[in-house]
């Protein structure tokens, strides 16, 4: 019971990060990235291909991080004078390239078999039985170390830019901010966190194949963010934390109803579906609301 | 010689999709000066603005700003260089507070570098006080000031252009260029926006480009107007002459018969 609490912790901090990183591009700058799964996919091949080639792992991650920042930026850079719609559009293709590329260039990845034997962080130096608990608080330092770096971020005057991109770009310009500049910079943070967590995800479960990337990794991340409460990052751990426990409890339905294997897949996403519709319809904003600041 | 003027537009020039909007427009705005931009509708005012201010590239001419050729430039660079404007639909963050609305404006790029806010967090938390006390005079300034924390959204249309000259104002700078100040607003309220000009001139020195059909708001608070008419400059003067002008008269203002 304690094992699968701490698997469960350790899933959650996975998504908390991701969906801090989707909050401060979609809840406060208004970006609408649906290719996150593309850096959640980058860091974790990153850093499992390069603590495979004998780099520490530790180091490997902060690489990893790096990794998907700079392919950010690579993204943003060409991109960024799309409007919102069209800048939606290129970030899903560019996910589904990533995930394609996974698949098929095997001398790098493995394809669809993927990589295994991908090793933990220190490892070595942490007893075999108290290891899952290590993994867990590993996790719980680098979340709280993400949600510090957001709330450092929204909290800031970078913040109340990031905020009127979302409310009005020529207003934005016409009060001497680069918006432009911002979008990317605001891309390369969110790209180095979702590339973190891939790397941890990597680490976590030790073995990576191109299902792990599949669009609905976004899916869920966005749900976090909607559920959680756009523009409030309390509500984005909130909302990975009931998302994840959502959808990965409700794997066991299997356990107690006679379904086929295809059915209970559809049926978790359909859940997951019902919950944000809820959420649209009863409470717009999220369970926990942007919160006003005031001076 | 006379001092040259801090805006000097001369031989404007803008299509689109074959409409030209401006053609060899020239006008002058001298430091300290009101100037008017007037014209019936579609005339290309709003599309002189927008070159002046850079959200549109002219395609031909050149637009000088203290001496210095801005022609080109992106928006937030003439923003920085001191030539500020505001729009004709108010343009404001509406989920932002009045307050913040404010900050945002004042605050400068380097309070705004991803370094200054991880690691130099105190720079701005030491000017931020004196920031907000600037924000709250400007509030008194526009009376807003019981609505500080709300957010900007829920302001009225003539509070909301009352705030984008407070936003405009925080940043201190050198030309404000106006896009219709006065639409839509209650007559009561356009004598304070006169007041409010000219007191901000008289203050401290501002140069204003205004567009504007409320003539009565022209004749109060400029210097000079420009008639542009069709893409093309019409005429220009004081408004007591350019009221008697027989062009205008009969392109814009109307012959004494119709009135």
């Amino acid at each position: 019971m304690i094992e699968l609490a701490l698997f469960f912790s350790v899933l959650i901090g996975i998504y908390a990060i991701m969906a801090l990183a989707l909050n401060l591009q979609y809840g406060y700058a208004g970006l609408l990235n649906f290719g996150l799964v593309a850096f959640f996919a980058i860091g974790a091949y990153a850093s499992a291909l390069l603590s495979l080639s004998g780099v520490p792992v530790l180091i490997a991650m902060a690489i990893a991080a790096v990794i998907a920042a700079i392919v950010g930026a690579l993204i943003a850079i060409p991109t960024m004078k799309l409007s919102v719609h069209y800048w939606a559009i290129v970030t899903i293709s560019i996910a589904e390239l990533i995930r394609v590329i996974s698949t098929n260039e095997e001398w790098l990845t493995g394809g669809t078999f993927g990589l295994g034997d991908i090793p933990q962080p220190l490892a070595a130096l942490v007893p075999l039985e108290s290891y899952p608990l290590f993994f867990a608080g590993f996790t719980l330092v680098l979340v709280a170390a993400c949600y510090l770096l957001s709330s450092a971020l929204v909290h800031s005057p970078y913040g109340r830019v990031l905020k009127v991109i979302r409310e009005d770009e020529d207003f934005g310009q016409s009060l001497g901010k680069d918006v432009a500049s911002f979008k990317l910079r605001t891309m390369v943070v969110g790209a180095a966190m979702v590339g973190l967590a891939g790397a941890l995800y990597a680490h976590f479960t030790t073995y990576i194949t191109p299902q792990a990337f599949e669009p609905i990794v976004t899916f869920i991340i966005w749900a976090a963010v909607i559920l959680g409460g756009k523009g409030n990052l309390l509500g984005s751990l909130l909302g990975a934390t009931v998302i994840v426990l959502l959808y990965n409890s409700t794997r066991f339905i299997g356990d107690y109803v006679e379904l086929s294997a295809v059915t209970l897949a559809n049926i978790r996403l359909a859940l997951i579906g019902l919950l944000i519709m809820l959420t649209v319809l009863l409470r717009p904003n999220g369970i926990l609301p942007e919160r006003k600041q005031v001076f | 010689m006379a001092a040259s003027p801090i805006i000097d537009v001369s031989g404007l020039s803008i299509s689109f999709r074959g409409v030209k909007a401006l053609q060899d427009v020239s006008f002058a705005l001298n430091s300290g000066e009101i100037v008017g931009l007037i014209g019936p509708n579609g005339s290309g005012k709003t599309t002189a603005l927008n070159c002046l201010s850079g959200f549109l590239k002219p395609d031909a001419g050149v637009i000088r700003f203290k001496g210095e050729d801005i022609t080109g430039q992106s928006p937030a660079e003439v923003a920085n260089r001191g030539l500020m404007r505001t729009f004709q639909v108010t343009k404001l963050a509406r989920r932002m507070t009045l307050i913040e609305n404010l900050l945002l404006a004042a605050q400068k790029a380097d309070d705004e570098s991803l370094f200054a806010t991880i690691f130099g967090r105190g720079t701005f938390a030491r000017r931020q006080p004196r920031l907000l006390e600037r924000a709250r005079e400007l509030l008194e300034t526009v009376k807003l000031s019981h609505l500080e924390n709300d957010y900007a959204g829920v302001l009225s249309g003539g509070q909301q252009r009352l705030l984008s000259i407070a936003l405009v104002l925080i940043r201190d700078p050198d030309v404000i260029l106006l896009d219709e100040p006065a639409a839509g607003v209650h007559p009561d309220l356009v004598v304070e926006f006169i007041a409010m000009v000219n007191r901000i001139r008289e203050e401290r020195g501002k140069s204003f480009l205004i567009i504007e059909h409320n003539m009565h708001f022209i004749s109060s608070v400029c210097d000079n107007v420009v008639v542009l008419d069709a893409g093309t400059n019409l005429a220009s003067g004081p408004p007591n002459v350019i009221h008697n002008d027989p062009r205008v008269l009969e392109v814009y203002l109307g012959t004494p018969q119709d009135a």
